[in-house]
């Protein structure tokens, strides 16, 4: 049997044939092979090894910060403990798990937690959160390290280019730390590859992977959509100059590629808006809720600075990452116009794309000065280089297949990557522990390679004092379910509720009946309730409805102990409720 | 030919079947067991209703929901096999010309005819353009003895000496596969092809047929042309039916080709080994889709159908209530073949294998049953986003319901992507709205579905005959182009 030519020719019978292409690039077909030496060929592989030593290297770090350094970001523990209620809380259901933050994270590591009952240090210590960050990170590397493949680049570069990603301090961190960088550059990867296997081979399998990864990294962060729309008018672009007829087929051809591209994306985001506001009552909860990023910063009393001090920040930061970014760019892009290739376009619109998005949003003033914010920055960076070092597909000059000229080829490709690339892993750790830039990391991990840390770099350890304070004495109360009413929101608590013996115990905003029963706390058995310092946590539910509960128990109350500020943690106060609140009986 | 003769070929055509292998025949939609099954479970549906209208409707409702769950996934499974390459059977231009011409065996082509005087001389100048000579044709033109209209058109025609007119005694049922058979009998050709009145046939298909059978093996019962249709542009329902037929030739053809699964038949352009056809009994003239019926029955006999690349062109319904008659027959019809070759399942996994009928059943059986599943689901989320009411909380245990939920949203933003897709593949954006508005035309599916359950209980071999000729109305053109005769009734 004979396969059939993917496009029709011209001229080949009626013009509309209804049959015709399959879907991916035409392959050939070779020998069928057993499925062990089909195993057997992929476990051996070079991928494979790498994703695996990866992934393990990263589990290892996960470990180290879970239960040896016992530093964990808020936003990573709060993102493991969404998931947690949906499974483990007073009232398990599944819109427990909130619409402020994207999802992916949270339903990431829904199946760890259902086996926490059996080991708790799954929640307790985040090790589902560094799991699933680990591995995610792992899949990043891999896609890279596919991506540079699918350049024919020769094995000593591409090994250079795939480990100056995979060691990039900012990148190990947030491999082993549980936040959602693992998730995002994974699809953002994985998109770039796809989309340039799509410039390349024009074949809709590739078009569609690229679609359906962007969309999944929507559901993660929402920084994709600005990949989507950047990179959007590109494969418009490309499916029309390929396609031929009169301008309006074309035109249509253009933009059926293009929708391809589009609607995973739109999908996701639509989908999430729709569940977020039958669920919240509010599309977009995200944006506009006052724990969503904009109120955060508007409540956090920083004060933004004018825009130049911003613009500096942004520039130092970049600068940290990848001090000769500025050579890379130039360089990639001069080699792109000579060889007239449109592929560096898709890697700007999509990783440029993802980081615009943060750039334009931290002057904007709607973001935090965080360094994670531009991690794309190392992908970027490498993927430029890999694409400058790639093997044209139809190179000017015949490919000599002599051996010497090859491995010059592949010495001299090494050694650039490594000249541009090699001096970002000692910069991006120097970023990372400078408090002015890696503000976040230098709390989180910054006592861990420093001989005498100071306060600041002990952020980590205290809070994890704190919280363990915290546990403790809850925990000595014994008391029965429904019994403490706290929001959750607070940084803290979460870890609080997942390392408590019972953490059924809290009544929280997740839960159905959280507002009937902050209401009336005494009616519904609920003896107690915990609340931060109204100062630092403008935010807090129930100092809210309850002013003066913080500072005297509001008249139907007492208190029972202080938490004091350790770390990131504020002040708590744990009260007894013994009367009903004005208003209500 | 006598009377006689022609009495005992008509009760040949109706009852062969039927009566050598009444199990695989149509004539009874339902075998008894089969009546008391459905009877019973409706019996048992009431007793439980009485008991716990909740637990029973939380029943269906979690079976139902697995139902669309496992459609969805076995729908993802066929697009990603149908990434292999395409596996057609290819014979060029000269190689079909090369072929000598006195080794061209006796070809039969049976072209039932029912009400269609306007274009059958359209089709009779096509068939005389054929690259094949015409003393080696045997063209049936089936037409019903009292169908004057059409006879007249033939004879106005003034057709050439390969083509016999074959008029068939009137008698129920009057459908398509009774007078295929009927032509049949009458065949003297080594190949059997069957086209519609208003095809249009890429003139060497026949070489390409006879070339790519003589060298297959005996295995291959039939090869099936590729559809195609002339008028996708007329209007959005010509355009969905384009659509579909992309999606059929890109993803669904290839992918049940793939794993080797059976095939349900176009029900034109299909090429046959008479002997084959013959000793399987032919068509079955109970079912409205003799066709699917045909390809599942040859499948269970061991045969193969291929795949020939040769198109024919087909005019695609442009009309809403046409389009319905047409699609609730050929829903009815995928029902019917459904219930008979589950009559002994056992048997059925025995000639097939297991994964044959579960494809059987996900393809032939879910594709109705699904139309009609669809507008529940839809029914219940627009109620249960409107107003919440608590019946719908009540019969959607939790799990259920988020199941429910994530394959309604998943499943259906699938089914149009894969849509948008085949636009692509077969290289015609300009389907692209009628690509995103596709769900308006599983509304009109679902509609058909309730239609066909409705005729399957009050008229089960009814067959509701499709106008062709619409294209060409003045109305669709604006100018009646030369020759059409009268405006379709």
């Amino acid at each position: 049997m004979t396969s059939v030519i993917d496009r029709p020719q011209p001229g080949a019978g009626p013009p509309a044939a209804a049959g015709g292409a399959s879907w991916s690039a035409s392959r050939p077909t070779l020998a069928p092979e057993s499925r062990a030496t089909k195993w057997k060929r992929r476990v051996s592989s070079e991928g494979f090894v790498v994703t695996l030593v990866a992934a393990v290297g990263y589990v290892i770090v996960g470990l180290l910060l879970d239960f040896r350094y016992h530093s964990f970001l808020g936003d990573a523990t709060a993102r493991t403990a969404n998931g947690f209620y949906i499974l483990h809380s007073r009232d398990p259901h599944l819109a427990a798990i909130g619409f402020v933050w994207n999802p992916l994270s949270s339903m990431a590591v829904l199946p760890l937690l259902a086996f926490n009952t059996l080991w708790p240090p799954l929640a307790a210590n985040d090790v589902a959160g560094s799991l699933v960050s680990a591995l995610a990170m792992a899949g990043a590397v891999y896609q890279l390290w596919a991506l540079v493949r699918e350049w024919r680049i020769s094995l000593l570069p591409r090994l250079v280019l795939v480990a100056v990603f995979a060691l990039n301090p900012m990148i190990i961190y947030y491999a082993g730390n549980g936040m959602s960088e693992g998730l995002y550059l994974f699809t953002m990867v994985a998109t770039v590859r796809y989309l340039i296997r799509y410039v390349r081979h024009d074949d809709l399998r590739s078009l569609v992977y690229a679609a359906s990864f962007l969309g999944l990294g929507y559901l993660d962060r929402t920084e994709p959509i600005a990949a989507a729309v950047l990179a959007a008018p590109i494969v418009f672009g490309l499916a029309y100059a390929k396609s031929d007829g009169i301008r309006h087929a074309r035109t249509m051809a253009g933009l059926t590629d293009m929708t391809i591209f589009l609607m995973p994306i739109v999908t996701a985001a639509v989908g999430w808006a729709v569940t977020s506001y039958v669920i919240v009552g509010n599309a977009f909860e995200q944006l506009s809720s006052q724990y969503g990023n904009s109120s955060l910063i508007a409540q956090s009393g920083i004060k933004p600075g004018h825009y130049g001090a911003r613009l500096l920040f942004e520039g130092k930061s970049v600068e940290y990452y990848m001090p000769l970014i500025a050579i890379i760019v130039v360089a990639a892009a001069l080699v792109a116009a000579y060889r007239r290739d449109v592929q560096i376009l898709v890697i700007v619109a999509v990783l440029g794309g993802g980081l615009a998005f943060n750039l334009v949003s931290y002057l904007d003033n709607t973001i935090f000065p965080f360094f994670r914010y531009f991690i794309l920055m190392v992908p970027l960076a490498v993927i430029l280089v890999a694409n400058m070092l790639a093997v044209p597909e139809r190179a000017r000059r015949p490919r000599s297949n002599d051996a010497v000229h090859k491995a010059m080829v592949a010495i001299g490709s090494a050694v650039v990557a490594v000249v541009l690339l090699v001096p970002s892993v000692p910069a991006t750790a120097a970023g990372m522990f400078n408090p002015n830039i890696g503000s976040q990391e230098v709390q989180e991990v910054g006592f861990i390679f420093a001989k005498h840390p100071d306060a600041n770099q002990l952020v980590a350890v205290n809070t994890y004092k704190g919280i363990a304070i915290m546990t403790r004495s809850i925990d000595a109360m014994h008391l029965p379910a429904g019994s403490i009413v706290v929001n959750n929101a607070n940084e803290c608590i979460p870890d609080m509720i997942m390392r408590v013996s019972d953490p059924k115990v809290f009544v929280i905003p997740n839960d159905r009946d959280f507002q009937r029963i902050l209401d009336d706390p005494l009616t519904f058995d609920a003896h107690y309730l915990l609340v931060p310092d109204p100062v630092d946590s403008p935010a807090d539910s129930i100092d809210n409805q309850y002013p003066r509960l913080y500072a005297h128990g509001g008249g139907f109350a007492h208190l029972v102990t202080t938490f004091k500020a350790d770390g990131s943690c504020v002040t708590f106060r744990l009260y007894q409720v013994t009367g009903h609140p004005l208003g209500t009986f | 030919m006598s009377d006689e003769e022609r009495r005992a070929r008509l009760t040949a055509s109706i009852s062969g079947l039927a009566d050598r292998e009444p199990v695989v025949s149509a004539r009874r939609i339902l075998t008894t067991p089969q009546r008391n099954g459905f009877i019973g479970l409706g019996v048992v549906t009431v007793l439980g209703c009485i008991i716990s209208w909740v637990v029973t409707l939380q029943v269906y409702v979690t079976v139902l929901t697995f139902l669309y769950v496992a459609a969805i996934i076995y729908r993802l499974n066929l697009f990603h096999r149908s990434s292999m390459p395409d596996t057609c059977q290819v014979v060029s231009d000269d190689e079909a010309r090369a072929y000598p011409a006195e080794l061209l065996p006796v070809y039969t082509v049976l072209i039932p005819a029912y009400r269609e005087p306007e274009v059958i001389r359209h089709l009779i100048d096509r068939v005389t353009r054929f690259e094949y000579p015409p003393d080696r044709l045997d063209v049936k033109l089936l037409i019903e003895e009292d169908d004057q209209a059409t006879i007249d058109a033939v004879m106005a025609a003034r057709p050439g000496d390969q083509f016999e007119l074959v008029l068939i005694p009137a008698a129920e049922p009057r459908t398509k596969p009774k007078a295929l058979n009927y032509g049949l009998t009458l065949a003297r050709g080594e190949f059997v092809a069957v086209y519609d009145a208003e095809d249009e046939p890429e003139p060497l298909q026949l070489r390409r047929a006879v070339v790519a059978l003589r060298r297959l093996g005996p295995d291959v019962g039939c090869l099936q042309a590729k559809l195609s249709y002339h008028n996708p542009m007329q209007n959005l329902i010509t355009k969905w039916f384009t659509i579909e037929y992309a999606l059929w030739f890109s993803f669904f053809l290839p992918g049940l080709a793939s794993m080797d699964a059976p095939i349900p038949l176009g029900g034109t352009s299909n090429h046959f080994r008479r002997m084959a056809l013959q000793s399987m009994g032919a068509w079955d003239p109970f079912n409205v889709t003799e066709d699917a019926d045909l390809g599942i029955r040859m499948f269970r006999e061991g045969y193969t159908v291929g795949v020939l690349e040769s198109t024919t062109l087909e005019e695609a319904n442009s009309d809403f209530v046409n389009w319905m008659k047409q699609r609730s027959r050929w829903l009815k019809g995928y029902i019917q073949t459904f219930l008979v070759h589950l009559r002994h399942p056992l048997e059925l996994r025995r000639e097939m294998g297991l994964k044959n009928v579960g494809h059987f059943c996900m393809f032939v059986g879910g594709t109705p049953i699904l139309a009609i599943i669809n507008p529940i689901f839809w029914l219940m989320t627009i109620v249960w986003f409107v107003a919440h009411p608590t019946f719908i909380e009540l019969i959607f245990p939790a799990p259920i319901y988020y199941l429910g939920l994530a394959s309604f949203v998943f499943g259906n933003f699938l089914l149009v992507y894969v849509t948008v897709m085949s636009c692509r593949m077969v290289h015609r954006g300009t389907l692209l709205w009628a690509a995103l508005l596709v769900p308006i035309y599983w509304v009109m599916m679902s509609m058909a579905a309730i239609k066909a359950v409705w005729q399957l209980a009050g008229a089960p071999n009814f067959w509701e005959k499709t106008v062709h000729g619409l294209h060409s109305s003045p109305k669709a053109t604006g100018a009646a182009p030369p020759g059409t005769g009268p405006a379709p009734r």
